[in-house]
């Protein structure tokens, strides 16, 4: 992908992680809530012409299949916190019994199964989402929110860097049967945006604040589902859907102002 | 050899298909239909109640539904081996005339983990004489980006059809009446045509693909007939299309 050696996609993927270890002035330093700040200032969101036309004929799409995320534009942000993770099973469990929520179809009763308490929860739609939100302080990210939380300043095309690594997310890599589903959102550290924030692509689909059109919003980040990388990419919109419907692969994280 | 099982949702415009030869331990869903009736002024899966009943001594079901002075129809499904027939009839009980009438039919795949494709990969359609992945044909970034609908040959343009208008997400393009999905192992077919058809649809969300069956013009009192056909084959994508062919004759 674009040139990039092997040794240089190996440093291009370790500065995500440098980053968010060694980052200047509390920039994607974790914080005690488990939030990354991520600081005010433009970002380039969404795909070149030139861009989606080279991704389109690398990964056998017409092009107008990226349409949604050209073209690429320059936009301006105040500081935020964005969670670490996504919300796990085990933080949708404290809301559920903090408020008297409703347990999801894939837990084992009101509990999800002990395997899967650090998994990313899922079966959410955007209202539970919000739900969660509201109780914890916090709210969805918008999709720039959420894409420059994944891809810094740097336009990268994954989190990590330029380059599809296959070890840096969860995903459906192939084969007859395919992945099985969701991971720990902790199993996957290649996989740091540039501030140091993990799991952004693959595992579950994050659900944002906004969206394309009355009633849906945008699923970012691809899924355990997902088996091709363009569509692993922060950048990608397809798999945007009804707001009001809950899968087995959507799941999301919140932010917060920067305070 | 045994045929597929299906299974009706009682009152409901659904059913289930199991014991599939071809996709053993698998499960499809049929929202047949999804909607039905006039496509400017559609009745939407959960506004009627059908009544589904097992022919005597026969893996057949009839299903009959009405929505008092709007429609009536009925659906008789007939399992086969690798294959579910079936055939509709729709009558129009209002007293508009319906300048096109449809039953939006939904094959369900995402329940089928050697089956279902979230993005369209392996998803088959064919136009210009040439079979194409969905992922090579061009679509449009719609207000619900995971979904997309498709003109057919023999059909109205989508952009004429107020049902299919109204999604805001039809490409400039034209296929054949059927879409289909190969399995990850490449070696298996589920597909869905219909005849007359009016158009195609697919959501990404649900893995799921519509032909959807059109009826016509419909003036009041008027009935419209269709079929439609839903194939589970072990074969490759001519072998299967040059069967479906000769089976529509």
């Amino acid at each position: 992908m674009r040139g990039f050696t092997r040794r240089q996609w190996l440093l291009t993927a370790g500065a995500g992680a440098a980053a968010w270890t060694a980052g200047p002035a509390g920039v994607g330093a974790v914080e005690d809530d488990g939030m990354v700040r991520i600081p005010a200032g433009p970002f380039a969101m969404g795909t070149t012409a030139g861009e989606a036309a080279r991704l389109a004929r690398a990964y056998g799409h017409h092009v107008s299949w990226l349409s949604g995320e050209v073209p690429q534009r320059t936009v301006d942000l105040a500081a935020y916190r964005i969670d670490r993770y996504p919300v796990t099973n085990r933080g949708f469990l404290a809301f559920c019994k903090g408020v008297g929520y409703g347990a999801r179809p894939n837990w084992h009763g009101a509990e999800p199964p002990e395997a899967l308490l650090d998994h990313p929860v899922v079966f959410v739609n955007k209202a539970d989402a919000e739900a969660y939100a509201q109780w914890a302080g916090k709210r969805l990210p918008t999709e720039a929110q959420w894409e420059k939380a994944a891809r810094g300043a740097t336009r990268r095309l994954f989190p990590w860097g330029d380059e599809f690594d296959p070890d840096a997310c969860q995903w459906d890599a192939g084969g007859d049967v395919g992945q099985l589903g969701t991971a720990p959102v902790t199993a996957h550290p290649r996989g740091a945006s540039p501030y140091g924030v993990m799991d952004l692509s693959g595992n579950a689909a994050e659900w944002c604040a906004d969206g394309p059109g009355p009633g849906s919003a945008f699923l970012k980040g691809g899924c355990w589902m997902t088996t091709q990388p363009i569509n692993l990419r922060p950048a990608a919109r397809n798999m945007s859907g009804f707001a009001n419907n809950a899968s087995a692969f959507y799941g999301f994280r919140c932010v917060k102002e920067a305070g | 050899m045994r045929r597929i099982r299906f299974e009706p949702a009682q009152g409901q415009m659904a059913g289930s298909l199991t014991q599939i030869p071809a996709f053993p331990g698998e499960r499809f869903g049929l929202g047949f239909p999804e909607a039905i009736g006039d496509a400017a002024r559609t009745c939407w899966f959960g506004s009627l109640t059908p009544h589904w009943e097992q022919q005597a001594d026969s893996d057949v079901w009839k299903c009959t539904g009405r929505k008092e002075g709007e429609l009536a129809y009925t659906i008789v499904i007939t399992p086969y081996e690798d294959m579910v027939d079936a055939r509709f009839t729709l009558t129009n009980e209002s007293r508009r005339t319906w300048s096109h009438s449809l039953a939006f039919n939904c094959f369900q795949c995402g329940a089928a983990a050697s089956v279902r494709d979230h993005e369209c990969t392996r998803h088959w359609v064919r136009t210009g004489g040439a079979f194409k992945r969905l992922i090579e044909v061009p679509r449009v970034f719609g207000p619900r980006p995971a979904i997309q609908l498709y003109s057919v040959e023999g059909a109205p343009l989508g952009r004429d059809i107020a049902f299919v208008a109204g999604f805001k997400a039809t490409p400039d393009v034209v296929l054949e009446p059927w879409m289909a999905i190969q399995s990850r192992d490449g070696k298996r077919l589920a597909a869905t045509v219909s005849m007359p058809c009016l158009f195609l649809f697919q959501n990404m969300e649900y893995s799921c693909i519509h032909s959807a069956a059109g009826f016509g013009r419909l003036g009041p009192g008027e009935t419209g007939k269709a079929v439609n056909e839903v194939y589970f084959v072990e074969a490759s994508l001519g072998d299967w299309y040059r069967r479906m062919k000769a089976d529509l004759g």
